[in-house]
């Protein structure tokens, strides 16, 4: 449990206060909590200090450590010293497994965030640019919620964290229970209509207006970057190496252009 | 020399005569200058190096790559989206080249109000003189105007209005109509093209150029600033520590992150670093004509009205802009979604853009904070909000002049005029930015000049109050907005700055 609390801390302390903390310092303080452990548990051990349990009461430091509040009936003795050293010597180990455990469990908490996140884009630039009308292609058939992924992908890491807090938020059964009486999330309501009703209420609230704009701002990049997007409405993309065939050199200029560096 | 952060692989020491952050409009000039002056120079730039031929004109690519914050940059409240470039040659890479003297009432205002002493129009004029060939000034020729610009062009014409072709850093433009994607031709004369290339040809030796070196702090060392500590990520995403120790330290990371530099290194002496900042908020005015117009076809900013700006008023007004866009940044003024939106964008070949660039109050704050590191807070200030729906409707005069058959508003709330008896619809909806999509490409302020170091961050010659040997010098120092695009004026000012240092060095440099 410490371990998994510290591997948080640092998280929260590299990703929130410092961006970019030592590892070093952090590997300080990761042996600063160890030692801890290690002189709380000696004094302990060794009936300097009481424990408070069962509160209000007291207990002896040994006979805690010895049985932990269970009527075992354990006393100190040559043996019990060798184990509680062996039991000390494992704390870092523990320290160690726990850190371990953590990380991993905060890679399964990322990945199902960002499969989510993926899920709550795709529905986003659906409603937004659903297939047929002027222009036929849908977000689903340009790729638009990967494209949004990866620029989420380059944007600094905070902005990144913020982008997916809003998704969530927009996503939120509270706000679609606000905005529609229903108790669902975003992604969950039944038809296209439905949720553009959901995205105008966005749109058209002083508070949250700021929120549309850059979650539209996002799929709009997804989207109308495409060619299958904008070659509906003749706009003709990149044209490099040659110059644009509509180059007027002027009336002095006799000569064609070069094409490009 | 160039050392991209892919170059390092290790921590790294420098030291130089002068550290200068930043490489736009500013930076790569004070880089010039100090060179020439015989100073060694390292100039740190937040964003990557990218040599033309890497411009591949897609809005995908390119907006990801050359602009801050892949052009996810925003005010609070409102949203208003704030583009400015992350590169080496900074926002010159992705602006239009479009290239505006600081307006003589505007140098007075600087002198008189704000006691910004040694700028007068005359003394400008020299730096203007210097800079404007070394990037190919020159007036928009009349083949250059597309039929986008010639609709405001026909307008201004028909309803009398003083208006004029565009004067850009541009020879031989190809007339793509990309240049906020970077110029893959070269013919836009960024800072890129010109000085950044013209001190690594001739310079070399004494400017070390650093990429993808984000400024951490600036050291402080009494009244001195002692140099300043960056990070450089390479391309394995591996950062190492970069120390540059330098005699003269100039900020010139533009507005926004110049101001998040002082506050960041604690440099915020008289508590006015962030303060006054100024953005040209913009509505986009969208004709459609039953003709294609094909705006993006050509020089994308190439004509402007200035009747109702400074330039002709000498107050604070408004300049209507013909300008055009790739499809994913013209979508973003037009209102409505799903269906609405696509049949909107349909009509993008017959679209005609005008800009209505608002010649601001200062009221935006930059802070420490929020995701991005900074937040800039900015609302349309009460006395500009009837300029700016003026400016909105002569715009929508102008195109519907011209034949458009209506004209949509860049208002949330789809907003359609088809005669002047609609015009009072834009009184209706008002310009709060929680109203209506605005675009800035133009902050400036934040580090303001002046002659009062209660109310300045920086003295009449570019120099942090307080400080011996720091400098800013960037649109930040504007003490008001200038009401023209602002890349000449920063130009300019970076050539004064170089020539204060040059004549202080000897004091300043000990």
């Amino acid at each position: 449990m410490i371990g998994k609390a510290y591997y948080l801390m640092t998280v929260f302390g590299d990703r929130i206060l410092s961006r970019g903390a030592s590892k070093r310092a952090l590997m300080g303080i990761g042996a600063a909590v160890v030692g801890v452990f290690w002189a709380y548990s000696a004094l302990l051990y060794l009936n300097v200090l009481y424990f408070p349990w069962p509160l209000p009461h007291w207990y002896g430091g040994t006979s805690w450590m010895l049985n932990s509040g269970l009527p075992l009936g354990l006393r100190r003795s040559p043996t019990s010293d060798v184990v509680a050293v062996v039991v000390f010597a494992t704390y870092p180990a523990w320290f160690y497994l726990g850190t371990e455990l953590a990380k991993a469990g905060h890679r399964l908490t990322r990945s199902q965030r960002e499969s989510e996140r993926n899920r709550i884009i795709g529905e986003l630039a659906g409603a937004e640019f659903p297939r047929g009308g002027a222009i036929p292609p849908g977000a689903g058939d340009v790729g638009t919620a990967a494209s949004v992924e990866s620029l989420l992908g380059v944007i600094p890491p905070l902005f990144d964290d913020a982008i997916t807090l809003l998704l969530f938020v927009f996503d939120s059964r509270f706000f679609v229970l606000a905005f529609t009486g229903k108790w669902k999330r975003f992604v969950d309501l039944d038809s296209p209509e439905e949720k553009n009703r959901y995205m105008d209420v966005w749109e058209s609230n002083a508070f949250l207006v700021s929120i549309a704009q850059v979650l539209r701002i996002a799929v709009s990049y997804g989207y109308y970057t495409k060619q299958q997007v904008y070659s509906v409405f003749d706009y003709n993309g990149p044209m490099v190496p040659n110059a644009p065939p509509w180059y007027d050199p002027g009336p002095s200029q006799a000569t064609p252009p070069e094409s490009g560096p | 020399m160039i050392i991209q952060g892919k170059d390092v692989s290790r921590s790294v020491t420098e030291t130089a005569d002068v550290c200068i952050v930043g490489s736009g409009a500013a930076g790569a000039i004070l880089a010039w200058e100090m060179a020439e002056r015989g100073h060694s120079v390292v100039l740190l730039e937040k964003g990557g190096y990218h040599p033309r031929q890497d411009f591949t004109q897609r809005e995908d690519q390119m907006i990801p790559m050359l602009f801050k914050n892949c052009g996810l940059q925003f005010t609070i409240p409102g949203g208003i989206a704030v583009a400015q470039g992350s590169c080496v040659g900074g926002s010159t890479v992705v602006n239009d080249a479009v290239c505006f003297r600081t307006p003589d009432t505007v140098l007075g205002w600087w002198e008189d109000q704000y006691k910004v002493s040694d700028i007068s129009a005359a003394v400008m004029k020299k730096h203007f003189e210097k800079i404007e060939p070394r990037i190919s000034v020159s007036e928009v020729k009349p083949y250059e105007l597309n039929k986008n610009s010639r609709i405001l062009k026909g307008g201004c014409e028909k309803l009398g209005w003083a208006a004029a072709p565009n004067k850009r850093n541009c020879k031989q433009c190809r007339q793509c109509g990309l240049c906020h994607l970077g110029c893959y031709y070269g013919t836009k004369q960024s800072m890129l093209e010109t000085y950044i290339a013209d001190t690594q040809a001739v310079h070399g030796d004494l400017v070390k150029i650093y990429s993808d070196a984000a400024a951490g702090s600036i050291g402080r060392s009494g009244s001195r600033a002692t140099g300043v500590s960056a990070t450089v990520t390479g391309g394995n995403s591996l950062s190492f520590d970069l120390n540059v120790k330098a005699k003269v330290v100039i900020v010139s990371c533009g507005t926004i992150a110049s101001s998040e530099l002082l506050l960041r290194s604690g440099l915020d002496v008289n508590g006015r670093v962030g303060k006054r900042v100024a953005i040209h908020p913009s509505p986009a005015l969208i004709g459609d004509f039953d003709e294609e117009v094909r705006g993006h076809q050509g020089i994308p900013m190439a004509y402007h009205c200035y009747e109702f700006s400074v330039l002709k008023t000498g107050k604070r007004g408004y300049m209507l802009e013909s300008i055009s866009l790739p499809p994913y940044q013209f979508s973003l003024p037009l209102p409505g979604f799903s269906y609405d939106h696509k049949q909107l964008m349909s009509r993008y070949e017959h679209f005609g853009l005008i800009g209505s660039m608002l010649h601001d109050e200062s009221v935006g704050t930059v802070r420490l904070g929020g995701p991005l590191g900074t937040i800039l807070e900015y609302d349309v200030a009460p006395g500009d909000a009837p300029m700016m729906i003026e400016g909105m409707k002569n715009a929508a005069r102008i195109l519907l002049s011209e034949g458009a058959t209506r004209v949509i508003t860049s208002h949330k709330k789809t907003t359609v005029i088809y005669g002047e008896a609609d015009l009072g619809l834009i009184d209706q909806r008002g310009v709060s930015p929680l109203e209506i999509n605005l675009a800035s490409a133009h902050p400036q302020g934040g580090n303001v000049m002046g002659g009062d170091p209660l109310v300045s961050v920086v003295d009449p010659r570019s120099k942090v109050y307080g400080f011996d040997n720091l400098f800013v010098c960037d649109a930040s120092v504007f003490p008001t907005s200038v009401g023209v695009n602002p890349q000449l004026t920063v130009m300019a000012l970076a050539s004064r700055a170089s020539e204060n240092i040059g004549e202080d060095w000897e004091r300043i440099a000990r």
